[in-house]
């Protein structure tokens, strides 16, 4: 059975080799363009224990070109015809892989945590409703399969033992970049910290921020709010949602948060929910450890004092 | 300009009595595109078209709500052969909807996501089978002249891209707030049936490449404990008392 990787992003494409490796009788492929690794990305690259290197290669290869790049995998498909391409959940990775599984009539499995192969066909799981159901899909092969990318993972050190240039057609994009801003602030910090206060739709008063700011501070928390009152109030760039599913947080404080949608998989690996609402009907005391049925506005205040009290005992 | 917009009929999960109930709803991340696509036609003039697959009949009545948000056109596809598709088969079924659209379209708008599917996927099949290049994860678009400019998020970057039209859009999932708007109903409003035999849709076409073959629910309901107090200075230390524990 030939695997083949694909990603345009780095560290991603180790673990995907590392996913590839898991399977002893497979021939790895591992498919990189010169656009996004230079020589020394394809040097590190080449130390994995894989097959075969393919070096997609293009000058004129632009950054939104999503075009060119399925068309340089669907000329690797065609002269490897490999089994399964399995690429991450990231989006340049997507946009390529859906349009060549669409070219090629082949099934995409995008988002999966996990796979496997069994007679000739693909066992993938995957989230829906947000994470409140995993489901099992099985799909003839050829095949794509896109997983969230673990942080933890073993590298399988060797050799490649080919290495493959391959020059690439490209027409004119369709889709052109007329500008490109760096961020002041970075998203993807929640997954970073252990505790995490969420504010959400019964918290209406802006000037309450700094209070929760403090109480964040007190716990070395990250403060931040649902999906829903992220978009009805915009006070955060980044919302605690679907995308933190693989992280695993010691504690989420919610203050007033009712929406469930786009929240339940941040609370599945949680070792700690607490939930302040002053609705008892309300759908995310479901899914808390512990329950505090009171106006959360009011009983901020209370409990910064309690927690700085007890912190200077 | 005419522009369509998919909509998808999904079930919507709710804790009731203990019990998870489920009760049909158009995907709340599709609403944003009926909107986008009503500002835009109230700016420019043309037509909108609400494009949905019905599994069940009566799904078509919970999509004719659609009117009320001043959508034109609404086509629906309903055939025995349209149930449980998986994505290679709808993208088919959408292209050969929009190829039989009573006008050229020159926006085809997507949610990305809908609560009960994650794939995402589905615009980039269709963009695709279209030979239509696509905007994909997009937070909010504009016209000018005959191209259309989208602003998309990454880690570190904000991104313009201009693309010709027409061009297949997915965005991002934002719920909208319907309060906002005032719509004015439309006086053309049109709905169209199609089967798979008018679409000419053969059922080994639709034949499914994609077999879901088992469902469990992550996470049951926690019996969380539930913290009262006199007053909010007693229910604050022992919150505290609890926080730091954990801690």
């Amino acid at each position: 059975m030939k695997i083949a990787c694909f990603s345009s992003y780095k560290e991603r494409l180790k673990y995907l080799i590392a996913k590839a490796n898991k399977f002893n009788d497979a021939e790895i492929h591992c498919v990189v363009f010169n656009y996004y690794y230079n020589k020394e990305d394809i040097e590190n690259i080449s130390k994995h224990n894989i097959k075969k290197l393919v070096l997609l290669t293009n000058l004129l290869f632009m950054k939104y070109d999503y075009e060119a790049f399925e068309l340089g995998l669907a000329e690797y498909f065609k002269k490897n015809k490999p089994d399964l391409i399995i690429t991450t959940s990231l989006k340049n990775d997507v946009e390529v892989c859906a349009r060549l599984a669409s070219k090629l009539d082949i099934p995409f499995l995008n988002y999966c945590l996990d796979f496997n192969i069994f007679e000739n066909k693909l066992l993938a799981k995957k989230y829906s409703y947000e994470g409140l159901f995993i489901l099992e899909y099985e799909a003839q092969l050829p095949a794509i399969i896109s997983l969230i990318p673990e942080e933890k993972y073993d590298i399988v050190e060797g050799k490649a033992k080919e290495i493959e240039e391959n020059m690439v057609k490209v027409n004119i994009s369709r889709v052109l970049i007329r500008d490109i801003v760096k961020h002041e602030t970075k998203f993807d910090e929640l997954k970073n910290s252990k505790v995490i206060i969420a504010i959400g739709e019964e918290i209406r008063d802006k000037e309450l921020l700094p209070k929760f700011e403090i109480l964040a501070k007190i716990l070395n928390g990250k403060l931040t709010s649902n999906k829903f009152a992220l978009i009805k109030n915009g006070w955060f760039k980044e919302w605690i949602g679907f995308s933190c599913v693989n992280s695993s947080f010691d504690l989420i404080i919610n203050f007033g948060v009712n929406e469930i949608l786009d929240f339940i998989a941040p609370l599945i690996n949680t070792k700690n929910v607490i939930t302040i609402t002053s609705n008892p009907e309300n759908e995310v005391n479901n899914f808390s450890h512990y329950v505090v049925l009171a106006n959360p506005n009011k009983l901020l205040d209370a409990l910064i004092k309690e927690l700085e009290a007890k912190k200077k005992v | 300009m005419r522009i369509a917009v998919l909509v998808k009929i999904i079930k919507k999960l709710n804790f009731k009595d203990g019990m998870l109930k489920q009760e049909k709803v158009i995907n709340p991340y599709d609403l944003r595109g009926i909107i986008v696509a009503y500002l835009l036609i109230r700016k420019f003039g043309g037509e909108t078209f609400v494009i949905s697959i019905c599994e069940e009949k009566e799904d078509i009545e919970i999509l004719k709500q659609v009117y009320e948000w001043g959508v034109d056109n609404l086509i629906v596809a309903h055939d025995a052969l349209f149930k449980d598709l998986d994505t290679i088969a709808k993208s088919k079924l959408i292209s050969a909807i929009i190829k039989k659209a009573p006008k050229s379209l020159d926006i085809i708008l997507f949610g990305q996501y809908s609560p009960d599917d994650t794939d995402g996927i589905l615009s980039l099949f269709v963009a695709e089978k279209l030979n239509l290049p696509h905007l994909y994860g997009v937070r909010r678009f504009w016209v000018e002249d005959s191209k259309v400019v989208s602003e998309t998020f990454t880690n570190n970057e904000i991104i313009y891209n201009e693309v010709r039209m027409p061009v297949v859009v997915a965005l991002e999932p934002i719920i909208t707030d319907f309060s906002k708007y005032k719509f004015t109903i439309s006086s053309k409003k049109s709905l169209l049936i199609w089967d798979s035999k008018f679409l000419g849709l053969k059922p080994e076409e639709l034949k499914p490449k994609v077999k879901l073959t088992g469902k469990r629910i992550v996470v049951e309901q926690r019996n969380a404990q539930i913290i009262l107090g006199q007053n909010y200075k007693e229910i604050a230390a022992k919150l505290a008392n609890i926080i730091n524990k954990i801690r």
